[in-house]
């Protein structure tokens, strides 16, 4: 264990399929650090943060929060975290001030902080619009928004800049930073390569089930000495 | 769990499905309530209406059930919401809880709705009623509901899509609502006579809607429709032995089923 470490997966794999099966992931992850989870489609990035959110049960390996295994369907373990889907259709009859007070209800938030986060990503105007009415943008900030709001010390953030205008992923970039700042740690998955080497302050590569690279973005970028994009990095 | 709940019936309500159902209930219990009080028969225990009656319900009810329950949770899992919703600091008991009161609630209230609806008809048309035995009847709806909802929680979670959860749903209320009786009729020919009793018996408590149907013919001294061959079978069905074995069929078959989604859910397979 390092000193940095706070969480460490270790071992961890899920075993659907012979064809659909991710295999043997260890990693460690920081408080405060931005950790980006990179891979292409159907690399395992998903499955693998439904195993870190307790969602999914792993076919094998542990979880290790300060040295010690712990449950992730656990409440304490659940208490550390928010977590942003991929692509969540949020229901389509409810207005987003409804879905964001639900879920501010289940953690005991008050509604003040409800409207602070609606501020925050821009959508406290149309609060009381039918979410039928919102574009996927709009939707996907919402859902950024539900993770934004508890006070826990880990974000994780499942492809969150999917559908965002270049405005909000500016944004997105400026609140990731901002909540760095507060002492959080933030997990995200992503497969814009540009946007790890700018935000992130290490990176994990996936493919086909499996880890290929986890180091600090600077060590990934500056492997010969000389700057090589990740993409590079990655795929050569 | 109420958070959970109260959000899974505003969406329901929400929806046309439920509305739609409504009315379609409704309109078959007045219109039911309204022909079988013409001609003068009025409600005395089990006649033209009530038979009319419960034939709707037995038909009606668990389609509603099994529909709205398993698309309602299918989808939910498809949208993510429910991915989402277990990474909450909230146990799997109140989640399927809570979402299983929202749904109960929900189809509570169309059958309050389709029943008051029926008994201000039959108050309009004149008829004669009994309160005592409307209530019964509407309580026999209520647990047919409560057990199908059970069971639609379960086909909801277990189906990897809504269009895969449409299909389990309408087989399982095909084979208990359509097909049951004919197999067991079937099976009955092919068996020695000493057996035909037994499996008879335990056929009833083998299917809800079964189960549900026996009990109201009974509890409306409606058992002669069954024959003088079943005259053994009714006497020991309306006994308390009877009684005490059909409480326990229904809880065991509104509980099983929701253990088993929770089971589910906490072993992780909620997204296999």
């Amino acid at each position: 264990m390092n000193n940095n470490e706070w969480i460490r997966l270790e071992g961890l794999a899920k075993h659907y399929s012979d064809e659909k099966k991710i295999t043997d992931i260890s990693l460690t992850i920081e408080k405060p650090e931005i950790f980006a989870l990179c891979g292409g489609n159907g690399a395992g990035k998903s499955t693998l943060i439904k195993m870190l959110t307790g969602i999914t049960k792993p076919t094998s390996g542990r979880i290790f929060l300060d040295g010690k295994e712990v449950d992730p369907q656990s409440f304490d373990y659940k208490k550390l975290f928010s977590y942003m889907p991929d692509e969540m259709l949020l229901p389509r009859q409810l207005t987003g001030l409804e879905v964001l007070a639900f879920f501010a209800r289940l953690r005991g938030i008050s509604d003040g902080k409800v409207s602070e986060v609606l501020q925050q990503v821009g959508l406290y105007d149309v609060r009381k619009m039918p979410i039928k009415q919102y574009s996927k943008g709009m939707q996907q900030r919402l859902s950024l928004a539900q993770a934004l709001m508890p006070d826990v010390p880990l974000r994780i953030l499942d492809e969150p800049t999917n559908g965002l205008d270049p405005f909000w992923v500016f944004r997105f970039k400026e609140i990731i930073q901002e909540e760095k700042r507060q002492g959080r740690t933030i997990f995200f998955t992503t497969h814009i390569l540009s946007l790890v080497e700018e935000l992130a302050d290490r990176a994990a590569f996936m493919q086909e089930g499996k880890m290929h690279y986890c180091d600090s973005v600077d060590t990934l970028v500056q492997k010969n000495g000389v700057y090589t994009p990740l993409e590079k990095v990655f795929f050569k | 769990m109420m958070h959970i709940a109260r959000q899974q019936m505003t969406l329901i309500m929400r929806s046309h499905w439920l509305a739609g159902f409504g009315l379609l209930f409704s309109s078959l219990a007045v219109m039911v309530a309204f022909l079988g009080n013409t001609g003068g028969t009025g409600f005395d225990g089990f006649n033209r209406m009530t038979a009319s009656l419960l034939n709707v319900n037995l038909l009606l009810i668990p389609l509603l059930s099994l529909l709205i329950g398993s698309l309602f949770l299918s989808g939910d899992k498809e949208d993510r919401g429910l991915m989402l919703l277990l990474t909450y600091p909230v146990s799997p008991w109140a989640v399927i809880l809570g979402k299983y009161a929202g749904l109960f609630a929900a189809v509570w209230s169309v059958l309050t709705f389709g029943y008051g609806a029926a008994l201000l008809v039959i108050f309009f048309v004149g008829g004669s009623v009994s309160v005592s035995l409307l209530l019964l009847f509407y309580l026999y709806s209520v647990l047919l509901a409560a057990i199908f909802l059970s069971m639609a929680m379960m086909i909801g979670i277990m189906a990897k899509s809504r269009f895969q959860a449409l299909g389990v749903s309408l087989i399982v209320w095909a084979f208990l609502v359509l097909f049951y009786e004919f197999i067991i009729m079937g099976a009955s020919m092919f068996m020695m006579k000493q057996w035909i009793l037994p499996m008879l018996t335990a056929s009833i408590f083998l299917n809800p809607v079964e189960l549900i149907r026996v009990q109201s013919i009974l509890s409306l001294d409606g058992a002669s429709v069954f024959g003088p061959r079943l005259y053994d079978l009714t006497i020991w069905a309306d006994g308390s032995a009877g009684k005490v074995l059909f409480a326990v069929a229904v809880f065991l078959w509104t509980v099983l089923p929701v253990l088993y989604s929770v089971r589910r859910i906490k072993r992780g397979a909620v997204d296999e």
